[in-house]
C-alpha cells in the first residue's frame, strides 16, 4: 500500500501552495435543509450548550435552559422534519446525550431529548443527514499541508478555510464550503433511511416508547446490520468519486489492469494488474471500464472475480460473467468493487427483521443456521468493542 | 525552490519516509517532478508521492477554473 505516500505528496503540495487540496469532487455530506450548529460541554454536573442556525444568532444555555433554546430552534421530535446537528467538537453529542438522559420521559423537554437521542443513533451512520461531524467531513473533503494530527483541531480548518468566526456561525460557514458541490452518489438513499427512522422516532415518541431503555436483541441486531449496510454504502459512495478513485489505486481498492489476449471463455476476461496489492478477491462483484480511474464510465462492464494468480511478477485476475461492453485485448481498464444496491440492502434488512419477528425462524428458535460469512467494516468492529 | 515546510509536517514526513532513503527535500522534489536522481529503493514511494502531487495539482487547477 502506498496511500500514505500519496497523501504525503498531497500534503506537501498543499503546504507549498498554502491551499487545501480536494480529496473529493463531491460533497461528503448530503444536502442539509435545516442545520443547527451546536457546541456543548459538561461543567461539573451541568451541561452548557451554545447553538445557532441560519436565522438565529448564537445563544447559550445551561441544562433546562439549553433544552429550551434547542427546542426553540426546532430540535423537537414532534416536528415534521429533523434538524441536522452541525458540530466541530467530538464531545458535543455525548454532552447533549447526557443532558437528554437526565430529562424525565414526561417532562416538557421530552420531545427535545428524543430528538437528541435520534441524533445519537444516526451519528453512527456515515453520510447521514442527521448529524455532520465537521472535522470528519472536512478530512473526507480536503487534505491540508499539515501533519494529520493537526487536522483533528477545528482551529486548523478555520485557518485553512479562511473562516474568521470561531463561534457557531463559523460552523455554518464551513458547512457551506463543504456542500458547495453536489453530494456523493448513493447518499440520497442514506437520507431516505434518515427519513424512515425519523418517522419511526416520531411515532415511538407519540406511543410513549422510552428511548432510554436498552435495545431488545432484535432491535440491536437490526441496528448493527443497518450500520454495516450504511458503512458499505458510504464506501461505495466514495468510490463513485473520480478524485477519490485516484487515491484508491494506492490502497488497492481500485485496480488498473491490461486485458490479456487469450481469454479462457466467452464471458471471461483475463487481466494483468499494474500492482500486486489489489483488494479484489474471488467472488467479488466488480464494475470496470476502459480508461483511467478518474474517467467517468460511459460504457461500464460488470463481472465477478473468478480467479486470482500470479503471472511473472504481476497479479492476474480472471473475471467471469462479464456483461456487455466487454473490453478488448490490449486495452487498459479500471476496476472497482461493484457499488452496493440500496434496494437489495433494504430488502435484506426487512427479511432479517422478519426472521427476528417470527417465532419459528432459525434466529428465534436457536437452531444452528447454515453459516454465511461477510466482512464487517472496521469502524463497526471498533465501535462494537468500545465499552460505552 | 521549496517553501519551508511546517516543522510538525516535516517530522511526520521524515517518519513516513523511513527506509526509503529519501530526505524530505528529496521527497518534495520527487513529488514535484523536479528530482533528477533518487535512491534506488525509493521507487514505490517516489511514484506515489509524484502521483499525489500530480492529482493535487490538477484538482486545484480544475477547482480554480470552475470558480
Amino acid at each position: 500500500m502506498t496511500a500514505e505516500w500519496f497523501d504525503l505528496g498531497q500534503r506537501l503540495y498543499a503546504a507549498r501552495t498554502r491551499s487545501p487540496v480536494p480529496r473529493l469532487l463531491h460533497a461528503p455530506v448530503p444536502v442539509i435543509g435545516a442545520p443547527v450548529a451546536v457546541r456543548a460541554r459538561s461543567e461539573g454536573r451541568s451541561v452548557v450548550v451554545t447553538a445557532s442556525n441560519p436565522t438565529t444568532p448564537a445563544r447559550t444555555g445551561r441544562d433546562d435552559d439549553a433544552l429550551t433554546l434547542l427546542g426553540e430552534m426546532g430540535v423537537q421530535v414532534t416536528a415534521d422534519t429533523w434538524q441536522t446537528l452541525i458540530t466541530d467538537d467530538p464531545g458535543t453529542l455525548a454532552a447533549l446525550l447526557l443532558l437528554a438522559r437526565r430529562c424525565p420521559p414526561d417532562s416538557q423537554h421530552a420531545a427535545v431529548a428524543a430528538h437528541i437521542a435520534w441524533w445519537d443513533e444516526r451519528n453512527d451512520f456515515p453520510g447521514s443527514s442527521a448529524t455532520v461531524q465537521l472535522l470528519d467531513a472536512c478530512r473526507a473533503r480536503w487534505v491540508l499541508g499539515v501533519a494529520p494530527e493537526a487536522e483533528d483541531r477545528a482551529s486548523t480548518w478555520r485557518t485553512w478555510l479562511h473562516t474568521a468566526d470561531d463561534g457557531c456561525a463559523g460552523l455554518l460557514a464551513i458547512l457551506d464550503r463543504l456542500t458547495d458541490a453536489p453530494p456523493l452518489a448513493l447518499l440520497g438513499s442514506l437520507v431516505e433511511d434518515d427519513a424512515w427512522t425519523w418517522a419511526k422516532a416520531r411515532s415511538e415518541h407519540t406511543d410513549r416508547w422510552d428511548w432510554r431503555r436498552p435495545d431488545t436483541a432484535s432491535r440491536a441486531a437490526n441496528g448493527l446490520r443497518a450500520r454495516c449496510d450504511a458503512a458499505d454504502l458510504y464506501a461505495g459512495a466514495l468510490l463513485s468519486d473520480p478524485l477519490y478513485r485516484q487515491r484508491a489505486v494506492h490502497s488497492g481498492h481500485v485496480v488498473i489492469a491490461d486485458v490479456q489476449a487469450a481469454p479462457a471463455g466467452r464471458n471471461t476476461v483475463a487481466l494483468l494488474c499494474e500492482r500486486m496489492d489489489a483488494r479484489l478477491r474471488t467472488g467479488n462483484a466488480v464494475t470496470g471500464w476502459v480508461g483511467q480511474p478518474d474517467d467517468t464510465a460511459p460504457q461500464p462492464f460488470a463481472g465477478t472475480v473468478t480467479g486470482t494468480g500470479v503471472h511473472g511478477v504481476r497479479l492476474l485476475l480472471t473475471l467471469g460473467t462479464v456483461t456487455s461492453n466487454r473490453p478488448d485485448p490490449g486495452q487498459q481498464v479500471t476496476l472497482t468493487p461493484a457499488a452496493p444496491n440500496p434496494f437489495t440492502m433494504r430488502a435484506g434488512r426487512r427479511r432479517y427483521a422478519r426472521l427476528y419477528g417470527t417465532r419459528r425462524s432459525w434466529l428465534t428458535t436457536g437452531r444452528t443456521p447454515s453459516p454465511t460469512r461477510r466482512e464487517v467494516p472496521l469502524d463497526v468492529l471498533v465501535a462494537g468493542a468500545e465499552d460505552d | 525552490m521549496t517553501e519551508p515546510t511546517d516543522a510538525v509536517l516535516r517530522a511526520y514526513a521524515e517518519r513516513l519516509l523511513t527506509g526509503t532513503g529519501l530526505a524530505v527535500e528529496q521527497a518534495e522534489a520527487c513529488a514535484a517532478g523536479t528530482a533528477t536522481a533518487r535512491p534506488e529503493q525509493a521507487g514505490a514511494a517516489a511514484a506515489a508521492l509524484r502521483d499525489g502531487w500530480r492529482v493535487a495539482e490538477r484538482a486545484n487547477h480544475d477547482a480554480a477554473s470552475r470558480s
